[in-house]
């Protein structure tokens, strides 16, 4: 078993060295386009904003205007996954990158009440066997050291139990966990705020 | 005050006409290769230090530019490619290429105290640190570089993956030299670049 999760590994190492994506992001880009492709910024009853990550200057981009699906496909492009995007001089991929839980950007953008959710996995890399589980608990603090400060300064924190144990690709259990976290999220305390 | 010299593989190694200078300044904090120069150069004096330097440079040569790949600017060729494949197959099975006994060669003769300290990620406590006082322990800190050698002490890698430049215990009134590399130089073609 543990070959087999060795070669995976080393597979994907290879991949990442050789090719820019795992996906084919025009199939996801086009299922994209096709439910959001008619709708702006403007559009939205509650002001809406996605982020980015400029490449080149790791710098977190603020999306908040012209078209949804444009600001969408960029905010997905997940280095490894998707190739990055290219929008004039500027190479953009997932805001997460930098920041996966941007309360800063909502501040920012004059919100009065910010609900942040958290849905970071609680399940650490264990192993130091390899460079790239080291690689990966390097990253996993230089997250922490970001998302807490993101934390404290949200007003209200929702973090569901069940989203703290699945894993970012636990694609097979998320119906189940959407299910449950909706459940709890109903029974948070929001600070006396009705929504 | 403190100063913070390092970072950046090769491009560190720009540092090292300045860290005399610096060093009689307050507390110097190193990592990487300018960490290992400063060190050895207190212990052997700058002409050896210059001489392992270029020996550790040469003997390593094709793992550094791997790690360092993002910056190689000419054509990568299919050695390269062979190189970097070799690679991903060590990096997926063990976290070093040199055993620790080459990290040893060129501590050879390092000895005695340093007022120099290295950065450090300690593993074991997920949390940052500098390690001080022992000169062989501080040079052999700065070079346990992530994929490089074995970790330093069975816990320690130098903060090449997270800071580059060792700013992690900055304080207000603190020198940096800084030697940021311009990312726009690098290839963006693969997913790891």
């Amino acid at each position: 078993m543990r070959e087999r999760g060795t070669d995976l590994q080393c597979d994907a190492c290879l991949f990442l060295n050789v090719f820019g994506a795992a996906l084919p992001s025009g199939v996801y880009s086009r299922t994209i386009r096709k439910h959001s492709n008619r709708y702006r910024f403007s559009n939205t009853k509650i002001p809406f904003v996605c982020t980015s990550t400029a490449i080149c200057s790791a710098e977190l981009l603020v999306q908040n205007e012209g078209s949804i699906y444009e600001a969408l496909r960029v905010s997905m492009a997940i280095p490894g996954l998707f190739k990055p995007e290219k929008k004039g001089d500027l190479t953009l991929a997932d805001g997460g990158i930098p920041n996966n839980l941007p309360v800063s950007v909502a501040r920012e953008a004059n919100s009065t009440f910010v609900v942040a959710v958290d849905l970071s996995s609680s399940n650490r890399v264990t192993s130091f066997n390899t460079s790239n589980s080291i690689l990966g608990v390097m990253d996993e603090y230089r997250a922490d050291l970001i998302l807490q400060r993101e934390i404290a300064a949200a007003d209200v924190l929702i973090s569901p139990v069940m989203t703290r144990n699945i894993d970012m690709m636990g694609f097979s259990s998320f119906i189940d966990v959407m299910n449950e976290s909706y459940e709890e999220t109903l029974g948070c305390d929001l600070n006396g705020v009705t929504l | 005050m403190k100063i913070h010299v390092g970072g950046y593989g090769f491009q560190g190694l720009a540092a090292l006409e300045h860290i005399s200078d610096l060093a009689s300044k307050g507390n110097i904090i190193l990592n990487k290769l300018t960490g290992y120069y400063t060190v050895t150069a207190e212990a052997l004096g700058e002409g050896e230090a210059i001489s392992r330097l270029n020996e550790f440079v040469k003997s390593l040569f094709g793992t550094l530019k791997v790690m360092d790949g993002s910056t190689i600017s000419s054509p990568v060729g299919l050695r390269d490619k062979l190189q970097k494949i070799r690679h991903c197959r060590i990096w997926s099975r063990q976290n070093y290429v040199f055993e620790s006994d080459v990290r040893d060669f060129f501590l050879k003769g390092v000895s005695g105290s340093t007022d120099a300290s290295s950065e450090v990620f300690d593993l074991e406590e997920r949390s940052l640190k500098l390690v001080s006082g022992a000169a062989g322990e501080v040079a052999a800190s700065c070079i346990s570089i992530l994929g490089l050698f074995p970790t330093f002490m069975g816990r320690y890698v130098a903060t090449t993956f997270f800071s580059q430049i060792p700013v992690s215990f900055l304080s207000d009134g603190d020198i940096v030299l800084l030697n940021l590399r311009d990312p726009s130089f690098g290839k963006l073609n693969t997913a790891s670049n």
